[in-house]
């Protein structure tokens, strides 16, 4: 069984290995500049409190390639999607639609022991093919993580145990579809769709409330937001008295509006008038909140949408099982 | 313990496949109704029958294939599509389905994985008679070599019993005769019985020697060769008026499959219960493929002679 299964699905495999060497050509430029400009802000001191003279065009270098990044990297989450389609998909789908099924099911193996084998055997080079991936990406993206904390979207979709869990979810959506639907163009669509419509809910409403937020209170006008450089900062503004309701844009315009007739905007400095303003907003109960998850949260946050994918991924694999031993043709 | 199993169960029953029953639906339509048969062992047993008879369902039940809608099937004593059926029944589907991307070499590489009794040595001498490349992917095999690769196969599981879906429809006449003569040798070594399909009845005299004719999702006709040859014959009486009109027959006739009158004589082919000793009548012995095709042309009539269906067999006229 283990040689029929690995015959019939090295070309995936290879497949997958040549495509992350050819992804690890096509970065490996820009990941040694990446380390080249992260290795001088770190001889710098610029991510510290006292940024060293050299930080402004090392700082510049760093975010113009890491600005490019950002744009590139999240198409990268299509990789899950594709491991789904081209191994998940096929599985029994090919099977169907070249009648080997019959030639696969009239040997001496029972039909749900050949499935077992499909199954385990296609997990393990999606599984494979992830970590494979997942090796190059991080260390593409180690430098950008560095400076920016991997606790955002692009660090924690390719860090970790998260790619492979996805590439293992998007496999079980391509068996159940594929066996469900039986001709392997459908099957391969409806897995990349059904990937999509788990995806992004899961990424952009569930991930940021795993646990909940801390959050950070100060002054209005403070320099930054309060929160470490690493923590996933999922809001900042100023709250009306309260403390309840945040303001928005228009409504903090209106108050700022407010507070500068008191102050006297000719005489007072830059640094003055941002001192006296906090001062107005203060002493009439403005605030202003940073939400975020800290950042040693990050591998609780992997484990839990880890979780997630591979209880979803069990429940499609159990029905496409359920479907193939009680469904025959 | 799998063998003693095996002994046992052939014990129990010498029938190859054994249903009681047996019918399959597929939405609202019935491919398979009422099939009650008994195939004895160490045969080769010819199912015939017009392209949507039931046959290839039939075969696929057997096989554990499909699961039956009602009723029940044993293939060499276990039940279809369990684990100790699928180690003693070897199919070869309709289209002979084999791995495109894999090479000749590779299918037998399967065979062996998946069957512990695969045949190795046989399938390897038998490909090269045939001057099969074992390095060339089966895609790239014309269709007949792609059918002598799934009937290797099949033949190779040394199962003990042998399913085959039209195999010989993709051959020419000269590859057909060579499939007939090693399916009968491979019975001849080892006891094994084989169903093939087909709904070509041409030279199934050479072949077979039990026949199971179907038509319409129905067993028709089941017996031994020989028995339907002694219990069918060509009756040639009175021509014209005094034929006696339709339905006239002579004493000893059961069913009437086929006439034809002339004013000169009139033609019966006819399954007889008795002696016929009307001296007007001459009787004339038939063939195997004329019984099958009277039949195929007289769907409404139905013979199972096995004493055991006695039952459920189809009245004669």
């Amino acid at each position: 069984m283990t040689w029929l299964v690995w015959r019939q699905h090295r070309l995936e495999a290879l497949a997958a290995a040549a495509v992350a060497a050819v992804l690890a050509v096509v970065v490996t430029p820009t990941a040694l500049h990446l380390y080249q400009v992260t290795a001088l802000l770190r001889q710098g001191g610029c991510l510290g409190g006292s940024p060293g003279a050299s930080c402004g065009t090392a700082m510049d270098a760093f975010n113009a390639t890491s600005h490019t990044l950002q744009g590139i990297v999240p198409l990268l989450n299509i990789l899950p999607g594709l491991a789904g389609a081209f191994i998940g998909a096929p599985l029994l789908s090919r099977e169907y639609e070249d009648g080997t099924w019959r030639l696969a099911w009239s040997q001496g193996v029972t039909r749900l022991a050949w499935l077992r084998g499909q199954m385990l055997g296609a997990l393990a080079v999606t599984a494979l093919s992830a970590a494979l991936f997942t090796a190059v990406l991080t260390w593409w993206l180690s430098p950008v993580n560095y400076v920016n904390g991997r606790f955002t979207n692009n660090g924690f979709d390719f860090t970790g145990i998260v790619p492979a869990a996805w590439a293992l979810l998007a496999f079980a959506i391509g068996v159940l579809a594929g066996t469900a639907l039986r001709r392997v163009v459908p099957a391969m669509a409806v897995t990349l769709a059904g990937y999509a419509v788990i995806r992004f809910p899961v990424e952009y409403l569930l991930r940021p409330r795993y646990l909940p937020p801390v959050e950070k209170w100060g002054l209005p006008f403070a320099e930054g937001s309060g929160i470490a450089r690493n923590d996933w900062e999922l809001g900042l503004g100023p709250v009306a008295p309260g403390g309840h309701a945040m303001l928005t844009g228009a409504q903090f315009d209106q108050v700022e509006h407010t507070a500068q007739a008191s102050i006297n905007r000719a005489t007072a400095s830059q640094a003055t008038y941002v001192a006296e303003l906090n001062h107005w907003l203060t002493a009439h109960g403005y605030t202003q909140v940073a939400t975020y998850q800290p950042a040693d949260r990050f591998w609780t946050f992997q484990g839990i949408e880890a979780a997630i994918c591979l209880l979803l991924a069990l429940a499609a694999l159990a029905v496409a099982y359920r479907l193939v031993s009680r469904r025959p043709s | 313990m799998t063998a003693m199993a095996g002994r046992a169960a052939a014990e129990r029953s010498a029938a190859a496949i054994e249903c009681s029953g047996l019918g399959k639906r597929y939405g609202r339509t019935w491919a398979l109704r009422d099939c009650t048969l008994s195939l004895p062992e160490g045969r080769v047993v010819a199912l015939i029958g017009p392209n949507g008879a039931g046959k290839t369902t039939f075969l696929s039940l057997v096989m554990g294939l499909a699961e039956p809608t009602e009723g029940t099937v044993l293939a060499d004593g276990h039940p279809a599509g369990g684990p100790g059926a699928l180690a003693r029944v070897a199919f070869m589907g309709q289209d002979h389905p084999l791995y495109k991307r894999f090479t000749v070499a590779d299918h037998l590489r399967m065979g062996c994985e998946l069957n512990a009794g695969f045949d190795l040595p046989w399938a390897r001498a038998r490909l090269a008679d045939l001057d099969i490349p074992l390095r060339r992917p089966a895609g790239r095999l014309s269709g007949g070599q792609q059918a002598q690769v799934a009937l290797t196969l099949a033949l190779a599981k040394r199962a003990r019993v042998i399913l085959l879906d039209e195999p010989v429809a993709s051959l020419d006449p000269i590859a057909r005769r060579e499939v007939m003569t090693v399916l009968m040798t491979r019975v001849a070594e080892t006891g094994a019985t084989v169903v093939f399909s087909s709904h070509v009845v041409a030279e199934l005299e050479r072949v077979c020697d039990y026949l199971v004719v179907m038509s319409r999702t129905q067993v028709q006709l089941a017996g031994a060769a020989d028995d339907l040859i002694a219990a069918h014959a060509r009756l040639i009486g009175p021509g014209g008026a005094a034929a006696g009109g339709e339905g006239a027959a002579p004493a000893g006739v059961a069913a009437v499959l086929e006439r034809s009158v002339s004013d000169a004589q009139t033609v019966l082919l006819a399954r007889l219960c008795g002696p016929v000793a009307d001296p007007r009548w001459e009787s004339r012995s038939v063939t195997v493929e004329d019984i099958a095709l009277a039949y195929m042309a007289a769907p409404g009539v139905r013979y199972q002679p096995s004493p055991r269906l006695s039952a459920v067999s189809g009245s004669g006229s």
